[in-house]
């Protein structure tokens, strides 16, 4: 093998490989920043009473948020999440914060609650069903735990994604949960 | 000459592959009944079941008893109150209903009317016994002009109709319907 024809064949593979990585990091940097545009955001938007909030089946309007006196003697206070709720999908729903259901989660000093009991204003009965096009306003009302010191307490809304053709069965489906919105405040009515 | 037979047998096939795919149902309208629109007044009939829109009356609440609690339904929207006669065929079995409102939106039994007299929710029916029923559906004023009752078997319903039941002529709304035992 003469000199010059080592020279052209190591110039070529030299090209070829240069080339090669090249296509692999666009490649990869392509699906990085896929990943990227479906992660859930860290820290969702900070939103205020009033605004209103896309989750998926519904849209929630947080109205106000009380401390209010327990329902009978010897049981604790309550804190009411008042809001306004509308049906977003073409069907009535009865899974209206998701399955498994998401209602706001609502942590005080980093620490979780149980979750709400969710009720129609109309007529005080558990909120069941809510139909498209009808706004229904709504109270969600968590038990205060003992422990409880009055102060800020922070409200996370999650959204449920929906496809309309899934990847197992090419269905529609409502998919995962995404924290899409954050509120912090202090109840109104709290000392 | 060979090898533009093959090109044009590989390139028929790719075309032929293509409208298979574009036109092969997708799941979502694979797994809908039949449907079968049925005109105002005219009985139905599904394979497993036959059913005529008989009445339609509109309400701003409704009243009944649950119980032993006189319970009041206020809405929004207006209260649909569909009556139906129908009967099974072959089996007996219940039936579910949903109002497909004049914008396309399906609307479902309220809940909030659970356990009326007659609801069709608590109905059985029978074959060769023709049984009355009621549905109430909660939904804007203008869902219901242009909308239609749509009864499908609560069990089958995949291989069976879905009966679009046209509505009577609309009758004026009522400030409250009282639903009697």
């Amino acid at each position: 093998m003469t000199e010059t024809r080592r020279t052209s064949l190591f110039r070529r593979l030299r090209l070829r490989l240069a080339a090669s990585i090249g296509v692999a990091a666009a490649v990869l940097v392509g699906l990085w920043l896929q990943v990227e545009e479906a992660r859930a955001p860290r820290d969702p938007p900070e939103v205020a009473a009033g605004e209103p909030v896309d989750l998926g089946r519904v849209e929630i309007t947080p109205l106000a948020l009380t401390l209010a006196p327990p329902r009978r003697e010897g049981e604790p206070e309550r804190l009411l999440l008042r809001a306004r709720l509308l049906n977003l999908t073409g069907e009535s729903q009865v899974a209206v914060f998701g399955f498994p259901p998401h209602p706001p989660a609502l942590a005080a000093g980093g620490v979780a609650w149980p979750e709400p009991e969710i009720t129609l204003d109309r007529d005080g009965e558990l909120l069941v069903q809510l139909h498209p096009r009808l706004a229904e306003r709504v109270t969600l009302a968590w038990q205060v735990p003992p422990d409880w010191q009055p102060g800020p307490v922070s409200l996370t809304f999650h959204r449920q994604t929906f496809k309309l053709r899934d990847n197992l069965y090419g269905k529609a489906s409502w998919l995962l949960f995404q924290p899409v919105a954050r509120m912090s405040m202090v109840p109104e009515g709290a000392p | 000459m060979i090898r533009a037979g093959s090109i044009a047998l590989v390139l028929a096939g790719a075309a032929l592959l293509g409208a298979m795919m574009q036109t092969a149902p997708d799941y979502n309208s694979v797994v809908q009944p039949f449907p079968n629109a049925v005109a105002a007044g005219a009985t139905g009939e599904a394979r497993s079941f036959r059913a005529r829109f008989t009445g339609l009356r509109l309400a701003d609440r409704i009243a009944f008893r649950r119980y032993g609690r006189d319970l009041v339904r206020a809405s929004d929207g207006v209260f649909l109150i569909a009556e139906i006669e129908a009967e099974a065929i072959g089996i007996s079995q219940r039936l579910d209903a949903v109002w497909q409102g004049a914008s396309g939106r399906r609307y479902a039994l309220s809940r909030r009317a659970e356990d009326i007299p007659r609801g069709l929710e608590s109905r059985w029916f029978q074959p060769g016994l023709g049984n009355h029923a009621v549905a109430v559906f909660e939904l804007p004023e203008d869902e219901v002009a242009g909308g239609a009752l749509v009864l499908t078997g609560s069990f089958t319903a995949v291989f069976d109709s879905a009966l679009h039941l046209a509505p009577p002529a609309l009758p004026e709304r009522q400030p409250i319907i009282r639903f009697e035992p």
